[in-house]
Protein backbone atom coordinates (compact mmCIF):
# COMPACT_ATOMS: atom_id res chain seq x y z
CA UNK A 1 0.00 0.00 0.00
CA UNK A 2 2.87 2.65 1.02
CA UNK A 3 4.97 1.30 -2.45
CA UNK A 4 1.88 2.47 -4.23
CA UNK A 5 1.30 5.72 -2.34
CA UNK A 6 5.47 6.60 -2.92
CA UNK A 7 4.23 5.93 -6.30
CA UNK A 8 1.64 8.58 -7.20
CA UNK A 9 4.25 10.47 -5.06
CA UNK A 10 7.33 9.99 -6.69
CA UNK A 11 5.13 10.20 -10.58
CA UNK A 12 3.71 13.64 -9.35
CA UNK A 13 7.00 15.11 -8.10
CA UNK A 14 8.81 14.22 -11.22
CA UNK A 15 5.86 15.85 -13.00
CA UNK A 16 6.49 19.07 -11.13
CA UNK A 17 10.03 18.67 -12.12
CA UNK A 18 9.60 18.18 -15.79
CA UNK A 19 6.96 21.18 -16.31
CA UNK A 20 9.62 23.33 -14.15
CA UNK A 21 12.45 22.37 -16.41
CA UNK A 22 10.21 22.81 -19.88
CA UNK A 23 9.14 26.92 -18.72
CA UNK A 24 12.25 27.79 -17.35
CA UNK A 25 12.30 30.81 -19.66
CA UNK A 26 16.06 31.56 -19.68
CA UNK A 27 19.57 29.16 -19.50
CA UNK A 28 21.05 30.56 -16.69
CA UNK A 29 24.77 29.05 -16.08
CA UNK A 30 23.99 28.25 -12.13
CA UNK A 31 20.22 29.13 -11.15
CA UNK A 32 18.79 26.21 -13.76
CA UNK A 33 15.52 24.64 -13.13
CA UNK A 34 17.01 21.54 -11.91
CA UNK A 35 18.64 24.22 -8.77
CA UNK A 36 15.27 25.60 -8.28
CA UNK A 37 13.40 22.17 -8.14
CA UNK A 38 16.38 21.16 -5.67
CA UNK A 39 16.28 24.00 -3.52
CA UNK A 40 12.20 23.52 -3.17
CA UNK A 41 12.82 20.24 -2.35
CA UNK A 42 15.28 20.49 0.10
CA UNK A 43 13.44 23.05 2.25
CA UNK A 44 10.35 21.31 2.61
CA UNK A 45 12.53 18.04 3.46
CA UNK A 46 13.47 20.50 6.38
CA UNK A 47 10.23 20.76 7.14
CA UNK A 48 8.91 17.63 7.11
CA UNK A 49 12.39 16.31 8.84
CA UNK A 50 10.91 19.34 11.79
CA UNK A 51 7.63 17.07 11.84
CA UNK A 52 9.59 13.88 12.75
CA UNK A 53 6.39 11.66 11.50
CA UNK A 54 7.54 8.04 9.78
CA UNK A 55 4.10 7.23 8.67
CA UNK A 56 2.25 6.47 5.02
CA UNK A 57 1.85 10.31 4.31
CA UNK A 58 5.31 11.08 5.20
CA UNK A 59 6.82 8.69 2.63
CA UNK A 60 4.03 10.14 0.26
CA UNK A 61 6.00 13.55 0.63
CA UNK A 62 9.67 12.55 1.19
CA UNK A 63 10.40 9.54 -0.90
CA UNK A 64 7.67 10.15 -3.09
CA UNK A 65 6.85 13.76 -4.13
CA UNK A 66 9.86 15.26 -3.13
CA UNK A 67 12.33 12.32 -4.24
CA UNK A 68 10.50 12.89 -7.35
CA UNK A 69 11.26 16.40 -7.94
CA UNK A 70 14.32 16.77 -6.65
CA UNK A 71 17.30 15.05 -8.89
CA UNK A 72 20.87 13.80 -8.24
CA UNK A 73 21.35 12.54 -12.00
CA UNK A 74 20.63 15.36 -14.09
CA UNK A 75 22.13 17.85 -12.17
CA UNK A 76 25.60 15.60 -12.07
CA UNK A 77 24.97 15.16 -15.93
CA UNK A 78 23.94 19.24 -16.08
CA UNK A 79 27.47 20.08 -14.49
CA UNK A 80 29.32 17.89 -16.68
CA UNK A 81 28.37 20.50 -19.34
CA UNK A 82 30.69 22.96 -17.78
CA UNK A 83 34.71 23.74 -17.48
CA UNK A 84 35.77 21.96 -14.55
CA UNK A 85 36.29 24.74 -12.19
CA UNK A 86 32.25 26.12 -12.95
CA UNK A 87 31.28 22.62 -12.93
CA UNK A 88 32.47 22.39 -8.89
CA UNK A 89 31.44 25.58 -8.37
CA UNK A 90 27.71 24.71 -9.55
CA UNK A 91 27.34 21.39 -7.75
CA UNK A 92 29.00 23.76 -4.67
CA UNK A 93 26.39 26.13 -5.00
CA UNK A 94 24.07 23.58 -5.04
CA UNK A 95 24.66 21.53 -2.16
CA UNK A 96 25.54 24.55 0.37
CA UNK A 97 22.73 26.30 -0.89
CA UNK A 98 20.79 22.62 0.17
CA UNK A 99 21.91 22.68 3.42
CA UNK A 100 21.15 26.18 3.92
CA UNK A 101 17.77 25.67 2.65
CA UNK A 102 17.28 22.98 4.24
CA UNK A 103 17.98 24.24 7.98
CA UNK A 104 15.61 27.43 6.90
CA UNK A 105 12.90 25.08 6.38
CA UNK A 106 13.95 22.69 9.31
CA UNK A 107 14.20 25.82 11.56
CA UNK A 108 10.84 27.81 10.58
CA UNK A 109 8.83 24.73 10.51
CA UNK A 110 10.56 23.94 14.27
CA UNK A 111 10.00 27.23 15.56
CA UNK A 112 6.74 28.91 13.50
CA UNK B 1 -11.44 39.45 -60.93
CA UNK B 2 -10.63 41.24 -57.79
CA UNK B 3 -12.92 39.22 -55.76
CA UNK B 4 -12.32 35.79 -56.22
CA UNK B 5 -8.44 37.34 -55.92
CA UNK B 6 -9.82 38.28 -52.26
CA UNK B 7 -11.63 34.65 -51.92
CA UNK B 8 -8.90 32.63 -52.69
CA UNK B 9 -6.47 34.55 -50.47
CA UNK B 10 -9.47 34.45 -47.75
CA UNK B 11 -9.29 30.48 -48.72
CA UNK B 12 -5.56 30.33 -47.99
CA UNK B 13 -5.72 32.18 -44.76
CA UNK B 14 -8.42 30.14 -43.20
CA UNK B 15 -6.63 26.54 -44.65
CA UNK B 16 -3.48 28.01 -42.75
CA UNK B 17 -4.88 29.20 -40.09
CA UNK B 18 -6.46 25.72 -39.18
CA UNK B 19 -3.40 24.02 -40.31
CA UNK B 20 -1.62 25.97 -37.43
CA UNK B 21 -4.50 25.31 -34.85
CA UNK B 22 -3.98 21.70 -35.97
CA UNK B 23 -0.16 22.03 -35.43
CA UNK B 24 -0.67 23.38 -32.40
CA UNK B 25 -3.11 20.81 -30.82
CA UNK B 26 -0.23 18.18 -31.99
CA UNK B 27 2.14 20.10 -30.16
CA UNK B 28 0.05 20.25 -27.06
CA UNK B 29 -1.19 17.00 -27.27
CA UNK B 30 2.42 15.83 -27.91
CA UNK B 31 3.69 17.62 -24.77
CA UNK B 32 0.51 16.16 -22.36
CA UNK B 33 1.89 12.56 -23.51
CA UNK B 34 5.46 13.22 -22.67
CA UNK B 35 4.39 14.70 -19.54
CA UNK B 36 2.08 11.53 -18.53
CA UNK B 37 4.97 9.40 -19.42
CA UNK B 38 7.29 11.36 -17.12
CA UNK B 39 4.75 10.93 -14.62
CA UNK B 40 5.02 6.99 -15.24
CA UNK B 41 8.79 6.71 -15.63
CA UNK B 42 9.03 8.90 -12.15
CA UNK B 43 6.08 6.69 -10.44
CA UNK B 44 8.71 3.62 -11.66
CA UNK B 45 12.00 5.34 -10.29
CA UNK B 46 10.77 6.32 -7.50
CA UNK B 47 9.08 2.83 -6.37
CA UNK B 48 11.93 1.47 -6.79
CA UNK B 49 14.35 4.07 -5.10
CA UNK B 50 11.46 3.28 -1.91
CA UNK B 51 11.97 -0.87 -2.46
CA UNK B 52 15.64 -0.38 -2.24
CA UNK B 53 15.26 1.43 0.65
CA UNK B 54 13.59 -1.56 2.82
CA UNK B 55 16.37 -3.85 1.88
CA UNK B 56 17.55 -5.09 5.48
CA UNK B 57 20.25 -2.81 7.45
CA UNK B 58 21.63 -1.44 4.72
CA UNK B 59 18.13 0.22 3.05
CA UNK B 60 18.27 2.78 5.65
CA UNK B 61 21.70 3.64 5.82
CA UNK B 62 22.99 7.04 3.60
CA UNK B 63 25.05 4.42 1.83
CA UNK B 64 22.19 3.11 -0.08
CA UNK B 65 20.91 6.34 -0.94
CA UNK B 66 24.84 7.04 -2.52
CA UNK B 67 24.51 3.95 -4.30
CA UNK B 68 21.11 4.76 -5.55
CA UNK B 69 22.63 8.30 -7.28
CA UNK B 70 25.57 7.04 -8.48
CA UNK B 71 23.95 4.24 -10.64
CA UNK B 72 21.49 6.93 -11.36
CA UNK B 73 24.01 9.11 -13.02
CA UNK B 74 25.69 6.26 -14.50
CA UNK B 75 22.75 5.32 -16.51
CA UNK B 76 21.80 9.03 -17.25
CA UNK B 77 25.13 9.61 -18.67
CA UNK B 78 25.19 6.49 -20.46
CA UNK B 79 21.87 7.35 -22.01
CA UNK B 80 22.81 10.80 -23.26
CA UNK B 81 25.83 9.64 -24.68
CA UNK B 82 24.21 6.70 -26.19
CA UNK B 83 21.45 8.70 -28.09
CA UNK B 84 23.83 11.49 -28.88
CA UNK B 85 26.30 8.58 -31.02
CA UNK B 86 23.36 7.28 -32.99
CA UNK B 87 20.00 6.87 -34.34
CA UNK B 88 18.25 4.87 -32.09
CA UNK B 89 14.64 3.36 -31.30
CA UNK B 90 14.92 4.72 -27.60
CA UNK B 91 14.96 8.19 -29.21
CA UNK B 92 11.08 9.09 -28.57
CA UNK B 93 11.69 7.47 -25.37
CA UNK B 94 14.21 9.66 -23.80
CA UNK B 95 12.30 11.75 -21.75
CA UNK B 96 10.42 9.11 -20.15
CA UNK B 97 13.74 7.20 -19.40
CA UNK B 98 16.08 9.57 -18.24
CA UNK B 99 13.84 13.03 -17.04
CA UNK B 100 11.22 10.17 -15.96
CA UNK B 101 12.40 6.88 -14.54
CA UNK B 102 16.24 8.02 -13.83
CA UNK B 103 15.48 11.19 -12.45
CA UNK B 104 12.83 10.06 -9.93
CA UNK B 105 15.14 7.22 -9.33
CA UNK B 106 18.04 9.71 -7.67
CA UNK B 107 17.26 11.85 -5.85
CA UNK B 108 18.63 15.37 -3.98
CA UNK B 109 16.31 15.89 -1.07
CA UNK B 110 17.29 12.93 0.74
CA UNK B 111 20.82 13.20 0.14
CA UNK B 112 20.44 16.83 1.74
CA UNK B 113 18.32 14.84 4.65
CA UNK B 114 20.86 12.30 5.44
CA UNK B 115 24.06 15.06 5.56
CA UNK B 116 22.24 16.38 8.08
CA UNK B 117 20.94 13.43 9.87
CA UNK B 118 24.83 12.31 9.62
CA UNK B 119 25.68 16.00 10.64
CA UNK B 120 24.06 15.49 14.34
CA UNK B 121 25.77 12.34 14.75
CA UNK B 122 29.65 12.99 13.57
CA UNK B 123 30.46 15.94 11.37
CA UNK B 124 33.34 13.60 9.94
CA UNK B 125 31.16 11.25 8.66
CA UNK B 126 29.10 13.62 7.54
CA UNK B 127 31.57 15.46 5.11
CA UNK B 128 33.12 11.90 3.93
CA UNK B 129 29.21 11.35 2.79
CA UNK B 130 28.30 14.21 0.71
CA UNK B 131 32.63 13.99 -0.72
CA UNK B 132 31.81 10.26 -1.56
CA UNK B 133 28.72 11.50 -3.09
CA UNK B 134 29.46 13.92 -5.22
CA UNK B 135 32.86 12.55 -6.09
CA UNK B 136 31.63 9.45 -6.98
CA UNK B 137 28.94 10.98 -9.08
CA UNK B 138 31.44 12.80 -11.41
CA UNK B 139 33.20 9.39 -11.51
CA UNK B 140 29.57 7.59 -12.92
CA UNK B 141 29.08 10.37 -15.17
CA UNK B 142 32.46 9.94 -16.97
CA UNK B 143 32.26 6.36 -16.77
CA UNK B 144 28.85 6.45 -18.19
CA UNK B 145 29.46 8.60 -20.76
CA UNK B 146 32.18 6.03 -22.21
CA UNK B 147 29.90 3.18 -21.71
CA UNK B 148 27.34 4.69 -23.60
CA UNK B 149 29.62 5.70 -26.53
CA UNK B 150 31.53 2.54 -26.40
CA UNK B 151 27.95 0.84 -26.76
CA UNK B 152 26.81 2.85 -29.51
CA UNK B 153 29.95 2.12 -31.32
CA UNK B 154 30.06 -1.64 -30.95
CA UNK B 155 25.87 -1.58 -32.25
CA UNK B 156 26.48 0.50 -34.94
Amino acid sequence: MTLLIVAIGAGLGTMLRYLTVTFWSTKPQYLTAIFAVNMVGAFFMGILMATGATNALHHFWSTGVLGGLTTFSTMMTQSEQHATLQQLLYLLIQLVGGLVIFGLGFALATFL
Amino acid sequence: MKNICQKGQTDIWLIKSRFVKIEGMQKQSRFLTELIGVGIGGAIGGSVRYLLGLVPIIGAMPVMTMLINWVGTFLLASLGAYLANRESRLQPWQTFIGTGVIGGFTTFSTMILQVNQQALISLTTAIIYVVLTIGGGLIMVKIGQKFGRKVSEVRS
